[in-house]
């Protein structure tokens, strides 16, 4: 009954029984039904139509950890002015949960001032004068909130639709939903321009899927991707013999066992060859026109936002659907002053010119740029002795504002609202499951249909939320 | 009306062991009917549910059972006709070409797969093999809720190789699809394929001969004997375990801090070498402690749910923290013991499976009576080293007494701080509480010595408010907070985030309560303290802000004082009491765990003195000292306050901190008082509504009648014969581990969302095997590795890709990519690198620069040095916000959650890792210096190259490939010294003939490394 081995390697090599007949098969299949077949033979990553016709092709996400205070920024307060430095009647904050500070603390004004700007008259603070000559390109929204009051939960709640570590994030998605683009880049690029994040690598983890939708950090020193460099002593042409006698040692294994895991294993091999070439090349922004990284006042081998912005630009030009530039150290706990300024100086000027540099390069059309925290600040000043703090804000899961540009944004325009005071939400609603809906929505994916079946549910990156975010879509 | 019919379960009929060929075709007949309607209905249930099930009927119609399908909707038309797709209105709906019109309304499209198979439903007679979640009450009708039940084995024909029953399952499977049987892999292929599946680690050139050359019969049965006895078996069979049982080195979440749970660890591997029978590896996990007189290792063992996640962020709200880790404990003990989504049932009562959310806050209520604890490990050696030490300290008192009595300026210090602080000492009087309350519900109890100490659950703020008799005069009111071994850091305080064991009391209030229970404040005019922290003095708790107050941070583990001075003297009747209100109001439960109450009526100022309470009474005997009051007076003084022996005391310190700490791991312990659980809708810890007891699914076996409820009842209930799951859900994930994926494929659910078995009466077959034997794992594991089935050859044939692509039917052996840990391990132990020690502390092997530079606060990867750089990839360290890169690139999971299934991925990065990481490159050059040491030509060399690293020869052809690379790679290091030392991490002044030699075998290695047969159990 042995089967010949000779029989079967003839089979290969001269019927040509490839994946080619397979493969198609399988990505033919629809999205929520492939990831789930027991076959090996599938590309994940293969890029796949969206549900209906997207009007962004690729998201760049700037994630501004630490939660940037909204009322020193965006949402501005007139009325606190008046009430500064009076206590909060009990009646309004009875039942809110905060971190820090106590039912009865005091009002604080925001130290800036704001004005209008643009042809849509979008009111910000003076911390933002690189934003406001963009603001008719972006789309505000002023009425964002939360579930959860701690950094943690709230920035994997932001991005992954759960505040409990484990599921993927909305780039993991994204991949799983349209396949990548980028021949020899990862699909899902993550850059961190501050310190360490709070949620950790949750917030860029594919959960209970793959790994191929995992989010890939490039780090601004050593290797931009883990191992992406030959050891000492491997040169170029010695790096391309060893993956030739691999291939061939490779291909024979599977003429000799016909398991197509193994051709997979192949190609998975020389992407990653291509990509010791393509990532070094896609993070050198030194043969940048100086004019450029004077827009973004980028400088070449610094670890700073400006570099991660142009290298997002590099990156969705390069294909790369999903990009996440965090920048931590928004929690202002204590003098948001002397906090704002120093992160509007990191942040600004470069969030600023991504916009006008996409949109010049024509790329803002079908690139989606989104700006947030994962909750807001309160109106209240947060003042511990405990702790050394003073003239801070805590956290505000109520209210927040973030913004969006590019890829299907009508801009120029500002949605929701917030009461006099900045607590709470009077006009249109946004949870954090409705701004992933709307990412998805403009991609052209349909956050109900686009789902995952894990642990005998079909999970969704919405849960069992969301509502679009209509008025936002052009 | 009962209107569900019992499938084939019940039809089954008991073979006798020579059946006949009829009786194979009946069975299989039945399962694949069954198959069918179950299919069937999940789509209904996956698809349609939502508005036509039993929480929504659109259009009044009702499908989720037979009768109301029939019915049909508001329109009174039966949704199908059975046996006539054309003219079923179901079947029309979903194939609905407008959009607008078509079923499942505004989705899309049901699979062509889907359709199919509800169109061959209704076409074959539209049976109902289940119920929906409605018609529970009338008995569980899904498969799995039945009890299994035994079949004898089908008979083959004798061709078909039959070793136990096992293959002849699986045997009469492969018949039916027309697929013919691979032969047995060569003996070297089994070698490996077997030592990978049982130790993790591949054989040695040696024991392959062995193997190869062992021509008695029985050799096979004898290397595995050899294998189950090897430590190294538990360590391969305890990865899956750990996997579901989450188990990591911190607690995740922001500062994923680290914590010790390794002991933990260690406990699942003797569990697997010892071969713990399952029933008891079950109780001891989920209740160790809870058993009679439990011995360490069963309380170790309750680590399996200390593995939660823990939030310790600044601000987090402890109780909701706690409800997180109580879900993730009833969702883990579903998923593992019952294979059950119960984690569905959180927010509503679950879509598909028969469970109620009342009935998962039931069961939440097992998890929700415990308390976390942190169990010392005994240590007889530590324990010695300890009471030494303590002996030391105190025989030592004697010393500086006597050697202070020889020193003229200590005698002089003695007196004049005598003389300071005689007349500070206060005749303090201490008082038990007639009441006590606390605003959290935290439970306080009276101790013999009066003192109050709080016990349970830590709460994020309290108030805790004291009433005492007090029957005379006072000018002051001392409080003493204490220390007590229950408590963080040994107390007084609670606090377990951010300052262990520190409390911050935010404000002091005294009241008289007179008889008619009115209460009237005493003014308060200041108040002092033996210490404080910076900028938290006593005073500080009369400031009336609510986060300023007294702390003693600096100096935690000891008892403290604070006095408060009353603005004037006042007089408590018999009648009346003295009432304290303690505010600790401030975040991050910082309250106070153990107090005790003192007052006393002096003209001038009562001071808190820097000496314990103990020695303050006999300071203030005075004159009428007693010797022994005096001795103790002097020993204290001496030994705590002299600056005369001021060195003494550095070296007592010395002492005190240099006796080894006990191991400690944390463990679950009995909650007292019970904690009353409720049902919370939406599944928000903010909304609870009614009160549940602890209980069960109705849908499985009964309760025991008369159990209590505690978590050693749950244990217990689910090691039962009765429970339908258990034996199962635990053979389909050694059937997973040992073939590549489980019988049920859906390890983790085998609800009627999950798939239907592929085997279901060799899965049956293989759950009453496994109770018979007496929950022996070996034994099972060893039934399945002695199978025909096994030891197939895992070519992938066309015919078999073709039939059979996901090799479901098992015509073939499995061919799989060995687990992250497998891979690091191999490395190691063909390059002669690895350490076999078994446990102990994680360890920190290399890791790429700033691979953890994401997580917050970078945290530092301190990397092991020496024996713990090169242990087995179990060890190593996990950190859940920042996880190994080498192990989780390799599909390892991050452990924040039970995984009952890991992916298998094919990535460039994986790649990467096993062409460039120093762990791989380290290995690589040892191996090739072994390699190029020996002696031989490069044929011979590398023959011993894949005998190390695939357990065979190589062919001609391979050894001509790599002759060929070899010499281009010779000739270029000759050419090229430092290219080649670089390579060999050798110095300039390093390296000899030899060196461009050991480069390029180096650089074959890692070529062999990297393909694809080593990475794989083929």
């Amino acid at each position: 009954m042995k089967y010949n081995d000779i029989t079967r390697r003839h089979f290969f090599q001269e019927c040509g029984l490839g994946m080619g007949k397979i493969a198609l098969a399988s990505l033919l299949a629809t999205p929520n039904t492939w990831a789930n077949t027991q076959s090996t033979i599938v590309n994940p990553l293969a890029p796949r139509k969206p549900h209906f016709k997207a009007k962004a092709k690729r998201v760049i996400y700037l994630f501004m950890a630490g939660a940037p205070s909204q009322l020193d920024l965006f949402d501005h307060k007139p009325v606190l002015k008046k009430f500064d430095g009076t206590a909060v009647p009990e009646s309004i904050l009875k039942d809110q949960r905060y971190a820090f500070i106590n039912h009865n603390s005091s009002m604080m004004a925001s130290p800036f001032k704001f004005k209008k700007h643009g042809e849509s008259g979008a009111e910000l603070s003076e911390m933002l004068p690189h934003l406001s000559k963009v603001v008719d390109d972006v789309a505000f929204i002023k009425s964002v909130y939360t579930d959860q009051f701690n950094h943690a939960p709230a920035q994997i709640l932001m991005n992954s639709g759960s505040p409990r570590p484990g599921h993927p994030s909305m780039g993991s998605w994204v991949n799983y939903g349209l396949g990548s683009e980028a021949e020899d880049l990862p699909g899902f690029v993550v850059l961190n321009s501050g310190g360490g994040i709070s949620g950790g690598a949750s917030n860029w983890s594919c959960g209970f899927m793959p790994t191929v939708y995992q989010g890939v950090p490039f780090r601004g020193k050593g290797d931009p991707i883990l191992n992406l460099t030959n050891p000492n002593g491997i040169d170029e042409n010695l790096q391309r013999e060893s993956l030739d006698l691999l291939a061939k040692l490779n291909k024979r294994q599977y003429e000799d066992v016909g398991d197509p895991e193994i051709e997979s294993r192949i190609n998975s091999y020389e992407l990653a060859y291509r990509m010791q070439t393509s990532a070094p090349e896609v993070v050198d922004i030194s043969n940048e026109d100086p004019k450029t990284l004077e827009m973004y006042g980028a400088k070449p081998g610094e670890k700073s936002f400006a570099n991660s912005c142009i290298l997002a630009r590099r990156l969705v030009e390069r294909g790369v659907r999903f990009i996440n530039c965090y920048h931590s150290s928004w929690d202002h706990h204590s003098n948001v002053e002397g906090g704002i300024k120093g992160k509007c100086k990191e942040t600004d000027q470069a969030a600023a010119a991504l916009i006008t540099d996409l949109k010049e390069r024509g790329l803002l059309e079908d690139t989606l740029v989104v700006w947030g925290g994962e909750f807001g600040r309160t109106p209240m000043v947060e003042t511990s002795a405990a702790l050394g703090r003073s003239r801070g804000r805590d956290h505000h899961p109520q209210a927040f504002t973030m913004w969006m540009a590019g890829g299907g944004i009508k801009g120029g325009q500002t949605i929701g609202a917030t009461d006099e005071l900045g607590m709470q939400i009077t006009e249109r609603p946004v949870h954090v499951h409705d701004i992933q809906a709307t990412i998805l929505d403009l991609l052209g994916l349909d956050h109900e249909a686009l789902t995952y079946r894990f642990k005998g549910r079909e999970f969704r990156l919405t849960d069992v939320h969301g509502e679009l975010i209509d008025e936002i879509i052009s | 009306m009962n209107y569900h019919i019992y499938m084939s379960n019940t039809q089954r009929f008991s073979y006798s062991k020579y059946l006949m060929l009829a009786g194979i075709l009946c069975t299989s007949i039945t399962a694949n009917a069954q198959s069918l309607s179950e299919r069937a209905q999940g789509i209904l249930a996956q698809h349609c549910f939502g508005c036509h099930g039993a929480e929504k009927q659109k259009g009044g119609l009702r499908l989720d059972n037979e009768k109301d399908a029939l019915w049909g909707g508001d329109s009174a038309e039966a949704s199908y006709i059975p046996g006539k797709s054309k003219q079923s209105i179901l079947i029309q709906k979903i194939i609905e070409s407008n959009p607008q019109k078509r079923m499942p309304a505004g989705k899309p499209a049901l699979s062509a797969k889907d359709i199919k198979t509800l169109t061959d439903w209704v076409d074959q007679g539209a049976t109902w093999t289940k119920v929906a979640v409605q018609e529970k009450s009338k008995g569980p009708s899904h498969w799995s809720f039945i009890s299994p039940t035994k079949i004898d084995a089908p008979e083959l024909p004798k061709n078909f190789p039959v070793i136990n029953p096992i293959d002849a399952f699986i045997g009469e499977k492969i018949k039916a699809q027309g697929l013919t049987p691979m032969s047995e892999a060569d003996r070297t292929t089994l070698v490996r394929r077997v030592y990978l599946e049982t130790i993790g680690l591949p054989p040695t050139p040696k024991q392959t001969q062995d193997f190869v050359n062992d021509k008695w019969p029985g050799a096979y049965k004898r290397l595995l004997n050899r294998l189950f006895k090897s430590p190294h078996y538990g360590e391969r069979q305890a990865q899956q375990w750990l996997d579901i049982a989450r188990f990591a080195d911190t607690n995740g979440y922001e500062k994923d801090k680290p914590r010790s749970i390794w002991p933990y660890r260690d406990w699942v591997i003797d569990a697997y070498n010892n071969n713990m029978p399952y029933d008891q590896f079950v109780i001891e996990q989920l209740a160790g402690d809870l058993l009679p007189t439990p011995s360490n290792s069963q309380i170790i063992a309750t680590g399996f749910h200390r593995n939660t996640m823990l939030n310790e962020e600044g601000g987090i709200d402890a109780a909701e923290d706690w409800f997180k880790r109580s879900v993730d404990r009833t969702n883990t003990t579903g998923a593992a013991f019952l294979g059950l989504t119960v984690g569905c049932a959180q927010c509503h009562t679950h879509k598909s499976d028969p469970i109620t959310r009342t009935e998962y806050y039931r069961l939440f209520a097992f998890f929700n009576n415990a308390q976390e604890d942190n169990y010392l490990l005994p240590d007889a050696d530590i324990k010695a080293k300890r009471s030494h030490a303590a002996d030391l300290i105190e025989k030592s008192k004697d010393w500086t007494v006597f050697l202070a009595k020889q020193n003229d300026k200590a005698q002089a210090e003695y007196a004049k701080w005598l003389s300071e602080v005689t007349p500070k000492a206060s005749d303090w009087i201490v008082h038990p509480p007639t009441s006590i309350h606390s605003r959290k519900d935290t439970p306080l109890k009276t101790l013999d010595d009066h003192s109050v100490l709080a016990y349970g659950d830590v709460p994020n703020d309290d108030t805790y408010t004291l009433e005492f008799e007090v029957g005379g005069e006072l000018s002051a009111i001392r409080l003493e907070v204490l220390p007590h071994e229950s408590l963080h850091f040994g107390g007084p305080g609670r606090g377990n985030l951010l300052a262990d064991g520190d409390f911050l009391l935010s404000g002091f209030e005294a009241h008289i309560v007179d008889e008619s229970g009115e209460a009237t404040p005493i003014s308060i005019a200041s108040a002092t303290h033996d210490y404080a922290a910076e900028n938290r003095s006593a005073q500080k708790s009369l400031d009336g802000l609510s986060d300023t107050g007294w702390s003693i941070n600096g100096q935690v583990g000891k008892a403290h004082r604070a006095a408060y001075q009353l603005e004037k003297p006042v007089r408590i009747s018999s009648t009346s009491t003295l009432k304290l209100v303690l505010h600790q109001d401030y975040i991050h439960q910082h309250t106070i765990g153990r107090l005790r109450i003192a007052t006393t009526m002096r003209d001038d100022l009562a001071e808190a003195l820097k000496v314990p309470a103990h020695i303050e009474t006999a300071l203030f005997n005075g004159a009428k000292r007693s010797d022994s009051d005096q001795a103790l007076i002097e020993r204290h003084f001496y030994s705590e306050h002299s600056k005369e022996l001021e060195k003494w005391r550095t070296r007592r310190e010395k002492i005190h901190k240099e006796q080894p700490s006990y191991t400690s791991t944390l463990v679950m312990a009995k909650r007292i008082p019970e904690r009353i659980t409720h049902v919370h809708n939406r599944g928000e810890f903010q909304s609870p509504k009614q009160v549940v007891d602890s209980g069960v699914p109705k849908v499985l076996h009964d309760f025991p009648e008369g159990a209590e409820g505690t978590r050693l009842d749950l244990a217990h209930w689910l090691v039962s014969r009765d429970n339908p799951l258990l034996a199962r859900v635990t053979m389909n994930r050694l059937w997973q581990q040992v073939f590549g994926k489980g019988l049920v494929v859906t390890s983790e659910d085998f609800g009627i969302e999950g798939e239907a078995p592929s085997h279901p009466e060799l899965l049956d077959w293989l759950a009453i095997e496994f109770m018979d034997s007496g929950w022996d794992l070996q034994y099972m594991h060893r039934l399945m590795l002695m199978s025909s089935t096994f030891r197939r050859q895992s070519e992938v044939t066309p015919q078999i890709l073709e039939k059979d692509p996901n090799n479901t039917y098992l015509a073939r052996g499995p061919r799989l990519r060995l687990d992250a840990e497998v891979i690091r391990d191999l490395a190691l132990s063909t390059s002669g690198l690895l350490v076999p020690d078994i446990g102990g502390p994680s360890v920190f092997p290399p890791q790429p620069a700033g691979a953890n530079s994401l997580a917050y606060g970078t945290p530092a990867w301190p990397t092991s040095k020496g024996d713990d750089r090169y242990r087995r990839g179990i060890y190593t360290y996990i950190k859940r916000t920042a996880p190994y890169p080498g192990a989780t690139v390799f599909d390892a999971p991050t452990r924040e959650e039970s995984c009952l299934r890991r992916q298998r991925t094919n990535t460039p990065l994986q790649a990467l890792t096993l062409l460039n990481d120093e762990v791989y490159m380290e290995a690589m050059r040892n191996l090739a210096k072994a390699i190029q040491q020996m002696d031989g030509n490069v044929e011979e060399k590398t023959n011993h190259l894949y005998m190390l690293m695939m357990s065979r020869a190589p062919e001609s052809d391979e050894i001509a490939h790599i002759e060929q690379f070899f010499t281009t790679q010779h000739e270029h290091f000759s050419k090229n010294d430092s290219a080649a030392r670089k390579l060999l991490g050798l110095k300039k002044d390093e390296g000899n003939e030899a060196t461009s030699e050991w480069a390029a075998w180096t650089a074959l290695c890692r070529v062999i490394l990297n393909t694809d047969e080593v990475i794989t159990r083929s």
